[in-house]
Order: structure tokens, then sequence, then C-alpha cells
């Protein structure tokens, strides 16, 4: 497709042109949309480029340059940045100033498109991990029982997918690969699911897994070879865990795999990503499951609605994410008895060496 | 009701026969087997007073309950459906036995053999009892979509016309003296319908990380394509299935720049609920995006229940989108709903027109489904 200013500058027609420099830091999508947003409303039918580094609003007809001026004036009011600056052309007779925007690449994808990895990619490193043990790239985290005074007792190990591994192998493996975007482990939810019974296998007798689990999946054929592979001893020994979205997304598959949970005799974590959702978290959990959440969630919450620790039941708390002994103190100050996090690996680690 | 409630299993719903033909359904599709009782102990001579008989029933039972992993689903007006895994032969012939003489009282089906006669059977009970008639269909099971075909459909999606392929509902709303009109048009996307043709014999249930990648692709898709038809809106407003991400990306800046101020306002986005809890960040982040364009954003797939629940997650949606009204008994249906959102709430898949008559009592003013449709 030819530049939209390109076109302008070519056709020989006279166009009216507001062009408005935005530099690095005034750029976001908000300040994108409210310039786009500001040019449709005072121009309708107006042309748009946008580059890097400003942006060109250009139509034809009298009223373009007072209503340019308006769009001027208003993003003025939005934008204070100093290096902000508006300048108004008449096309062609001012084609040379307006070069740069009609030389300019279009607007770059966005951080988070590039953040995604390829689809290729992702399967590349499927194919990686599937043809490795899953030792290598299963992390157990342990979830510790701890109460004021008492030694700390591992009560279970959270099965979760090696982020670094998983990075080593979307890149390629190469050395010094940033870890796998969230999306990227989330992929790897079957091939847990897959390695499930050789984990459990490596665990001390009656050691506790929590293993990640669409509710679908807990009805599929998928859960049922699970079964097969673990007997119903091992199936008790294993914990569901089910992120809230799933739990919304799909409540009747959740209330049938609830079902199924305790026909198997397995206690399932219900598990919450963000401080906003912890009331959400307290509507859909029974009375019998665990939920999960972090402690600078749990501790944002607190502040922002004392008490609402306490009212998630905090006896059935799973606390993760504990980076220091004083997320460890809030959760016990409230009742918290179970415990997750790089802290808690420290202590364990701290009492093996002694 | 043939068990009290201090009597049977430890795992008991209750559940209506809609449900329960979808619960079926979802176990075929996942691949599962599962043994079913229908019980319709109405059908029983002189029910409920027959006490020989129901005392007879009764005790047929005793030894299906004690199946391990049975669980028991207490339909409306007084039957029944036991499910559990295979099994259970001979106390399901003892039921049988004890019945001969009631025809119509037990049945058997295995899932997902005889998933189409159980349907069928669930269809007779919900049109007996004047309860939402099943609407799910049957098919062979299937097995759970691959990453591989995901990278295959992300090869041809772009050649496919979604916007095509989208179905359309009216969205309605109710003047004070009962005048109908058309309020906006739901476009929506049926994802496992594209995935039936692009990959047959996959389903999306078990994967729901692959669910959403394939969603996001889908809805980048239909707002490209949006971009370059918008007179799509011409006609009234219109709600089109997206999702945060789709809001962040280069599509939703293209398809900003291209909409006229006539249309802004017109074209609304609709965000399921699962997916901004999911990433809230994501969602306040996308919520202001839309707003600044003045793309008003719906958020739907709300339980009523959780309405209370959501005050971060609603702040940033115009619209919130209510479903599974008919789930909860009317009182607690009026109740759940905060009066400060009702001006904000839209009620899907409203069967009922006793449900529509509650909702209009409370302030709701704008429905979706077959009520809706019908009034």
């Amino acid at each position: 497709m030819q530049h939209p200013v390109r076109r302008a500058i070519e056709s020989g027609a006279e166009h009216w042109a507001v062009a408005v420099a935005l530099p690095p830091p005034a750029r976001s999508p908000a300040v994108l949309s409210a310039f786009r947003r500001l040019a449709s409303r005072v121009l309708p039918e107006a042309g748009l480029a946008a580059t890097a580094e400003a942006m060109v609003l250009f139509g034809r007809g009298d009223a373009v340059p007072a209503a340019a001026d308006r769009v001027a004036a208003r993003l003025g009011e939005l934008l204070p940045e100093p290096g902000t600056r508006f300048s108004r052309h008449l096309l062609p007779r001012d084609a040379a100033a307006l070069a740069a925007y009609a030389r300019a690449e279009p607007v770059p994808p966005t951080p988070i498109e590039e953040k995604r990895p390829p689809t290729d990619s992702l399967l590349a490193m499927r194919r990686v991990l599937a043809a490795a043990p899953a030792e290598l790239w299963v992390r157990r985290l342990p979830i510790v029982s701890l109460r004021p005074g008492g030694k700390a007792r591992v009560v279970a190990r959270r099965l979760c997918p090696d982020a670094s591994i998983a990075g080593r192998a979307l890149a390629g493996g190469g050395a010094g690969a940033p870890d796998a975007p969230a999306e990227a482990v989330g992929l790897l939810g079957s091939l847990l699911l897959a390695a499930a019974p050789s984990l459990l296998a490596r665990e001390p007798p009656g050691g506790r897994l929590v293993l990640p689990l669409a509710p679908a999946s807990a009805l599929g054929g998928a859960h049922d070879a699970l079964e097969g592979s673990c007997g119903r001893a091992g199936m008790a020994r294993l914990m569901p865990e089910v992120a809230l979205e799933d739990a919304i997304a799909a409540p009747r598959a959740f209330a049938s795999a609830r079902a199924r949970f305790a026909a198997d005799g397995q206690r399932p974590v219900l598990a919450s990503a963000s401080s906003a959702t912890l009331p959400m978290l307290r509507a859909i959990a029974a009375a019998e499951d665990l939920v999960a959440i972090t402690a600078p969630d749990a501790i944002e919450r607190e502040a922002a609605e004392p008490g609402a620790i306490g009212r998630l039941g905090a006896q059935r708390i799973v606390l993760g994410g504990c980076r220091s002994e004083a997320d460890i103190g809030f959760g016990l100050a409230l009742g918290v008895g179970l415990f997750e996090g790089p802290v808690v690996e420290m202590l364990l680690a701290a009492r093996e060496a002694a | 009701m043939l068990l009290s409630h201090s009597f049977g299993p430890a795992l008991r719903h209750p559940m209506t026969p809609a449900e329960a033909a979808r619960l079926f359904a979802s176990v075929a599709e996942n691949g599962a087997a599962r043994r079913v009782l229908l019980l319709r102990p109405a059908r029983l001579p002189g029910w409920p007073a027959a006490e020989d008989q129901v005392a007879r029933l009764r005790s047929a039972l005793d030894p299906v309950l004690a199946l391990p992993g049975l669980v028991w689903n207490d339909l409306p007006d007084g039957e029944a459906l036991a499910i559990w895994r295979r099994g259970g032969e001979a106390e399901v012939s003892a039921v049988e036995a004890a019945m001969a003489g009631s025809p119509g009282v037990a049945a058997v089906f295995d899932v997902p053999e005889d998933l189409s006669s159980l349907q069928l059977a669930l269809a007779v009970i919900a049109a007996e009892h004047g309860h939402a008639p099943p609407s799910v269909a049957s098919g062979p099971p299937a097995t759970p979509i691959t990453l591989e075909d995901v990278v295959s459909i992300e090869r041809v999606i772009g050649q496919v016309e979604l916007l095509d392929r989208l179905t359309s509902m009216a969205v309605w709303s109710f003047g004070e003296g009962g005048e109908k009109t058309r309020a906006m048009q739901s476009l929506g996307l049926d994802l496992q319908g594209l995935l039936d043709v692009l990959v047959p014999g996959r389903t999306l249930a078990p994967e729901p990380r692959l669910r959403a990648r394939l969603a996001r692709v889908a809805h980048r898709r239909i707002l490209g394509q949006l971009a370059a038809s918008h007179e799509r809106a011409s006609g009234g407003t219109i709600t089109v299935p997206s999702g945060s991400e789709t809001v962040l990306s280069p599509e939703f800046a293209r398809f900003d720049a291209s909409l006229p101020a006539r249309l802004r306002g017109r074209i609304m986005l609709e965000i399921p609920l699962s997916e901004a809890v999911g990433c809230v960040e994501g969602f306040t982040e996308a919520a202001r995006v839309a707003a600044a364009a003045e793309v008003p954003v719906c958020l739907s797939r709300i339980r009523p229940a959780h309405l209370a629940a959501i005050e971060p997650l609603a702040a940033g949606a115009t619209w919130l989108r209510l479903c599974g009204c008919e789930t909860m008994d009317p009182d607690a249906l009026r109740a759940a709903i905060p009066p400060a959102l009702m001006p904000r709430i839209i009620a899907d898949d409203v069967a009922l027109p006793a449900t529509l008559a509650i909702l209009r009592a409370g302030g709701v003013g704008l429905f979706a489904g077959p009520a809706a449709e019908a009034a």
C-alpha cells in the first residue's frame, strides 16, 4: 500500500496537514489513540500517518486549517511534555517539510507483539522438552507447613515448567537465552500431565504433587490415562491446581472436574494471578478447596481491604512467591500456614546443610 | 425426592436437563467414558404413595450408590442421574430387575456410545416439565487440539474471511410500556466451529492455553478485516468478539486510524471475563486504550453471582454481559445484581419469559436470547 503522505503529495491536490512530533516518552498506545480520536472527530474523513517519532494528519477542504488548529490545541492540553511540537502545512506547497513523514516507516509493532514467540519456535521448544527427561525441565517447588516457632515441614511439591530451561529450548539451545514468557510456559500443560506419573514415582512415600490442570482435562482421556498410570492411591497424592480464569471460562466443566477430584480423593488448589481477582477467588472456591495466591498480591489486597485474607480463609491459603522473611511473617500473622517461594527453598536448604 | 438430603452419596449436585446434556456432550468431546443411570421415580405406579415400589427401588439402588466415584445429580421434579466410570454391571442389573414391571423408571446409558439416546431422554424430560430444551449436538469423540494444529491454522487463517463466519444475535431493549427495539447486533465467533472446518475432529476444551492463542489470532484477523469494512456498523451498533492483547496490537491501531468519527461508539469490543481475570493488567490497559479511541468494551460471560466480586474489572467496561441467569433462583438473581451496575447490564441467553420479567422488573434494560426474541 502506498504511504498516505506520499500519496497526498504526489496527487498534486491541495491538502492541509498538521504534524505532531512525539518524542518516544510521549508515545503510548493511549496517546496514539487520543490523537486519532481527536483527528477523526474534527476531520471525520482525514488521513493519518504515523512514524516512530511523529504523526501527521491531513485532509482537503477549507475547514481543515481551523480543524487542524483545534487538534493541535487539544493535543497541547493532553501532551504538555516539553519537546512535543505541532506544525501546520499546506500540500503540495510545503511538501519538503513533510518529506520526512513520507519516507517514514510505518508504526513499529507494539512491544506485546514483539514479546510473543512465533508458533514455530514454540513447536520446537515443545519437541525438545518432550524428548528430554521431565526431571530436567520440571521444577518441583516445595510447599511447606509453617507455624510460629515450629519447624518447616514439606507437605507437597508444586510442579512447574522451568522457564529458564524452556527459554533455552525456545531460543534453539543458546546459552544466555531469556526465560520463556508465561504464554510459552503455559503451553506445556499437557507435557506436564504426561510426565506426572514418573515425577510422582520419584517422590518419597506419601509425598504429594500439585499439578496444574485445566478443568476439561480432568474429564478427558488424558486424565483417564493418568489414573491408569498412577493408580487410585497415586491419584490421591496428586493435587490438581486450577487457574481461576479457567474455572470461570468453563464453570460446568469445573463443577464436573471438582466432582471427579473428590471421587479420586484429591483436594484441588484454585490459583489466582492478581490481587484484583481475590474477591472472585472467594466467590468461586468451595469450602474444601485450597487457594493459591502470591505474597505481593496478598499484601496489596490486605492493605486495600483489611481482613480480606482472613475472609478468604487463612487456613486454606497457599502463600506463594515468598521472597523474604517479611512475606512469611505477614502470612503467619494472619494465620496462614502454607508457604512457597524462594525464601522457603532457602530455608529448607539451610536446614539440610545444618 | 428419591433420596432424602441426608441419604445417598456425598457428591450431589442439582442440575437442569440442559446442563446435563451439555455435561455429557463435554464428556464425549473429551474422549472420556461414563456410565449413567437415569431414574424417573415419578413413573412408578402410584408415586409417591407407592411405598413398596419406592422401597424396592431404594433397596436396589444401595449397591449402585456404593460404586466408587459415583456422583448423584438431582434433576428438577424428583428425577435423578447417577454417573460413574464404567463397571457396576451387576448393580445396574439389580436395579433393572427391580424395576422390570415399571418401564421407564430406570435406564442405563454409556457415554459416548449412547450419547444421542441420553440427550433425547433429557430433551423429553425438559419438554415434559417445561424446562429449557437441551440444545447440544452429539458427535464422535474428538481428540484435543495440539500446538501443531495451531501452527497449521495460523498459516492459513490469513485467507479465511472471518467476518462472514461470525454468528449474529440481536440485543433488544424494552421500554417502560413493554415496547421492544433492537439496541445492537452482537456478533460472535464459534471458535470450535472454525476449528471443525480447519482441523476436523479436534476439540479445544481440554487446552485453554491453545484456545486462547487461537482466539487471539482470530480476533486480530477480525479487527483487521473490520478496519477495511467498518461500514458493517453503519446500520447500527455492533459488538465484535475481541481480547485485551488484540486491543494492544497493531491491528487495533490500524482499525482505530481507519474508523470515522461517526462510527465511534458504534463498534464495541467484547472481552470475556475469564480473559480479564487471567491478565488484569492487560485488560486494564486495553480498556484504557479502547476508551481513548471511543471504542466501548463489553465484559462478557459474567455469572450473576460473580458481579459483586469484579468491581476493579467492571470499572474498565462500558457494558457487563451476564450469562447463566437461569441457574439462580429468582430471589438470588435479584440480590446478585448491585443496583449501581443495573444500567450497564446486558442479560444474555435469556430463555425463560419469567427470567426476562424478573430482570426487567429489577431494572435491566438490554436482553438477548429466545425469551427476548419472542417477547
